[in-house]
Parts: structure tokens; sequence; C-alpha cells
């Protein structure tokens, strides 16, 4: 690995994506009454279902981010466009020798 | 003996040609080894297991073999370390993670296996980021050996997740290790304890029996002094092997291009990294054009090369430690960051995979275009010098935040992580010092298969400067 899998992804910029995510604990409120926490959704409230019963609540909302991020990154990659026979990088053999 | 540990400071085929003569005993050799390893080794981190009395014994075989006339190579009885990742059926395999500190496997690491049959004395399983930091740690403190710390300051952490190869080699108590490289991992510690790394191509070295983070990106390679060193280990791992079907007949990484090189330097090379860092880096342009043809501002195709490389390694080591993650024994790992790290690789859809795959496949036409017009390209091998220990990663050196675009993409980590996309090989060269006595690195990727590339002008920058036969002070 790179010195971090995160740090590789922030040298591409895509930290900064993420950062700009709204994250309900750390939205200001102007009353003394806390924001009704924000539920998760998408990839991290998949996660949260077969995983969530490891993690303590900050582990959770770190996790939360990671989805976040995960989506974000995708869209990313998809934003870069590809034709239909643009093939990856596999190695399928019929035979293995 | 030695006086302190010289004969793991001296070149490689300087100190072949004395066990050959039978002026140094490998029995000694190893002897000082493990007496090395035991006790700076332990202090700095960069030991999981010492192999006490099997090295003496395989020591002593090689000395028997030698006054026999049964000389096998330069490598014979020379002590080195390998990467806890791999399989050694005499100790055990741990992968730098408590759920594994007490793995047993049965069978040697073809690596390891060739490595015997030239006659190399394994000394030790050396420490590593845990899982090679495939759960996305961000602090040095991210093994169950403690954090890897540096020989050059023992207040920064040697690297990852090559972490052990090395701090062991910098402090001299191996004469080389071997690391392994998935984005960065060979490259890091070389650059941060300022030692020679080489990182093969893609199926250059079989991967049979090293533990799998990212079947489609790691690599096996030497950590070791100088650059001949690196080649002459590499010589001997090297081979096609029936255990692992990715691994090709390729022509030996030891042959000397007689051609003079063309080194292309990336545009932005030294963008937000610290002012030793540039320095250095423009020094060793002025070395490299003494015997190189070295052109500026050479820009790569304008592909997402980190994306694509974060989005595979999350996916197949996902996959590779699936089994480990779901039973919700990640609470057993060091780093925090580790412990929910591995939910977001299984999460990673399919599609995301296949398109960054597809991505990875685009980037080979253009960076074959471009070496046919360099033989290798360069750039720092790191943006800074070691990470300081207790730091979160993304914390350290805020400075070089300052003024920089959100959207910057560091050409740095574009290097390694292209390089590392396409399988070829690279090298990095210590090319000297900064803030606190930390050693810095000059990066250079090498044409497919050309490790005999990046031997040669190693070699011939290491010809016109010393910092790679520099000592750590108190070792």
């Amino acid at each position: 690995m790179a010195k971090t899998r995160r740090a590789i992804l922030k040298a591409a910029g895509a930290i900064s994506a993420l950062a700009a995510l709204p994250l309900p604990a750390q939205t200001p409120t102007p009353t003394p009454t806390p924001a009704p926490e924000k539920k998760p959704e998408g990839l991290a409230k998949l996660a949260r279902e077969r995983f969530g019963k490891f993690l303590t609540p900050d582990e959770l909302a770190r996790m939360d981010e990671d989805m976040a991020f995960v989506e974000t990154r995708g869209g990313r990659l998809r934003g870069y466009k590809l034709a239909n026979g643009e093939e990856p990088v596999v190695d399928f053999r019929v035979l293995r020798k | 003996m030695s006086e302190g540990g010289t004969h793991f400071f001296s070149p490689l085929r300087q100190l072949a040609a004395k066990v050959r003569a039978r002026e140094v005993s490998p029995v000694a050799l190893a002897e000082e080894s493990l007496q090395r390893l035991d006790t700076h080794g332990r202090k700095l981190n960069a030991v999981v297991t010492l192999a006490g009395d099997d090295a003496l014994a395989a020591a002593a075989t090689a000395e028997r073999e030698i006054r026999q006339g049964k000389y096998r190579g330069p490598l014979h009885g020379i002590p080195y370390g390998a990467k806890d990742l791999l399989a050694t059926k005499k100790m055990p395999t741990t992968w730098g993670a408590a759920p594994y500190r007490n793995q047993q496997l049965a069978y040697d690491a073809t690596v390891i296996r060739k490595l015997e049959d030239a006659g190399a004395v394994l000394t030790a399983k050396l420490a590593m980021v845990e899982l090679a930091g495939g759960m996305g740690y961000n602090n040095a403190d991210a093994s169950f050996t403690g954090p890897g710390l540096n020989p050059w300051n023992t207040a920064y952490w040697s690297g990852g997740s090559s972490s052990g190869p090395g701090a062991a080699v910098a402090a001299g108590l191996v004469s080389f290790a071997i690391g392994s490289e998935t984005v960065g991992s060979i490259i890091t510690p070389a650059a941060f304890c300022g030692v020679t790394g080489l990182r093969p191509t893609y199926g250059r070295v079989s991967r049979h029996g090293a533990m799998a983070l990212c079947w489609t990106l790691d690599k096996l390679g030497p950590l070791a002094r100088g650059s001949d060193d690196c080649a002459i280990v590499l010589d001997a791992m090297s081979g096609k092997d029936p255990a692992d079907p990715t691994t090709v007949d390729a022509p030996r990484p030891g042959a000397t291009p007689s051609r003079r090189m063309r080194i292309g330097v990336l545009k932005g090379a030294t963008d937000f990294v610290l002012p030793d860092v540039a320095k250095n880096f423009g020094e060793s342009l002025a070395v490299l054009s003494r015997f190189a043809d070295v052109s500026r501002d050479v820009a790569l195709v304008d592909l997402p090369f980190g994306l694509v490389a974060g989005t595979i390694v999350d996916a197949e080591g996902g996959s590779a430690f699936l089994e480990l993650i779901e039973s919700g024994a990640l609470r057993q790992l060091q780093a925090k960051s580790d412990r929910y790290g591995g939910y977001s690789s299984v999460m990673t859809p399919a599609v995301d995979y296949l398109h960054a795959m597809r991505l990875r496949e685009k980037m080979r036409a253009p960076m074959e275009a471009l070496f046919q017009r360099y033989d290798a390209l360069a750039a720092p091998s790191r943006a800074t010098v070691a990470v300081p220990i207790g730091i979160d990663f993304d914390k350290a050196y805020p400075e070089l935040a300052k003024g920089r675009p959100a959207n910057f993409a560091s050409p740095i980590g574009a290097l390694i992580s292209v390089g590392n996309l396409v399988g070829w090989p690279a090298i990095s060269l210590p090319n000297g010092f900064g803030p606190e006595g930390l050693p810095t690195g000059l990066h250079l990727l090498g044409g497919a298969f050309r490790e005999a590339d990046l031997a040669a002008i190693g070699r011939e920058y290491q010809r016109r400067t010393d910092f790679h036969t520099r000592r750590p002070p108190g070792y």
C-alpha cells in the first residue's frame, strides 16, 4: 500500500469532495435544541445493517463518512466516459496454463 | 564480528567477495545479524520473529559449502530479512495483524525458497503495517508490533507498509530485506529510511506464499543499501513459477543497457513539497544530467490514477479479507481507522471496480507512448520526509496545504499510482536529507521489465553521490 489508501485518494483531490458532504453531527444550530440527526442513507444504511453491531457510535459515524466517500468516488469514476468496447484489465483464460 | 555491523553497510558485492574468500564467516554474519536485530531491531519495532537456530544452521551449511568450493553466488551466506507477509514453514507468518499473530503456514513462499537456493540466510521476519495497510490506516501505530520507528530519528515513522524492511536495512541489521508493494509500500519506506528500494514489474517475481491484498497490484521486491545490491537480489528472486500463473519469463533484470538513458521529469513534481525535498530533487536532476538526457515538464495523461488505484485496492482487498471483515475481528486491529475501514471496502460496487479496471486499461497505451521517448520518469519519492509518530498522516505537515487547490492532484502520488496500475518497475534512491535529519528519496519509474534501466541509472547516480552509504547515528 501507499502511505495510506486514503492518502492516495486525497492526492487525487477526492477527499475534498468528501469534506464537502453535509455531516449531521457537525451542522451548527441556532437554538440549544439539537437538530434531528440525519438518518444514514444509501450504502451507509446498508453498511450499518450489516456491520453496525461491530462498531461504536464514533466508528459508525466514521463508517458513514467512508460510505459517502465510496459513493462520491464512484460518481467521479463514472464521470470518465468509456466506450462500450473498452474492456477492463482482465486475464481470463480457459486453461490455467 | 565486524565493528558495529559494518558488514551490513557494505555493498553486497564487497561483502560477498569476502565471504567467498573466507575472510568473513557466514556464521559470524548470522550471529551478528541476529544480535543486532534483537537489540536495535526490537527497539525500532522492526522485528516480528527471529530465525535463531534455523538461521545459524543455514549459515553453517553455507560456510561448509563455501569451504568445500560449492559457491552459489553473491547471496551465499548473506543474512537477510523478510516482510512478515511471506510464508515460512519454520516461523509464524503474522501479516502484521493481531488476528494472525499465531498463524503457522506449512510451506515457504517461492521467494523464500529461491533465496534459500541462492544461499541467503533468513535471520528474521520483519514488521509491517497490519494487512499491508489494506484497511486504510491513517497513523504509524498500525501493527501489533508497534509503530515502525525510523533509525534516523525514532520520533518519526519508518514508512509503510514495509516498515521493518526499511528500518532493518537502514540500521544495518541485515544486508538486504524483502518488502512488498501494492501502491507505494516499497518506495515509501525506502525514501523515509534512506535506503534503495526496487519494485519489480508485476509478474517478474512470484507472489506464491505472499499475503494477498490485491492480486492485480501486489509485487515483491528488495530493499538494500544500493541499486547494485537490489539488482543482485532481484535476479535471485525472479522467474516464472508454476505456482503463480501471473509470472512470466522475462529478460534477466541485471543486464546493463549500453545506451544513454533518457529521463523525463514530471511536470509540477515539486509543487507543494517540503523545501528540502524540492532542493534535493533539483540537485538529483543535476547529477542525472551528467550521464543521462534529462527533459523537464513531462505530463502524464489526464486520468484519475488515485481514484482508480483506491477503488481496486478496496474491492480486491475487501474480497481478500472478507471473512475477517464479516467476522467483526477488525476490532483486534491496532489502528483505529482499520477497525472500520474494511467495511467500506466490501461495499465497493462491482460496477465501480470494473469501471476502475477499464480506466486502468486506458492508461496502458499513453504510458507506452511516453516510454517511446523516455527510459524513466522522475519525481521525488514522497512530498515530505517521514511522518511524526503519534500524528495522523492527514494532519502531518499542514504547511503544505497552504494555497494548495482543493482539486490538486499530486504528480508524486500520480507516479506511484500509475506505475503500480500499469505494473511497471520503479526504484527509490536516497538523495539527501531534510528536517530532523530525515532522508528524502528520488523516484524513477521504468518501462515494463526494464529493471536493468533503473538499476543502471541507480548505479551511475550512486557512483556520483554517497547518500546510500550514510549510516544513521547510533547504529
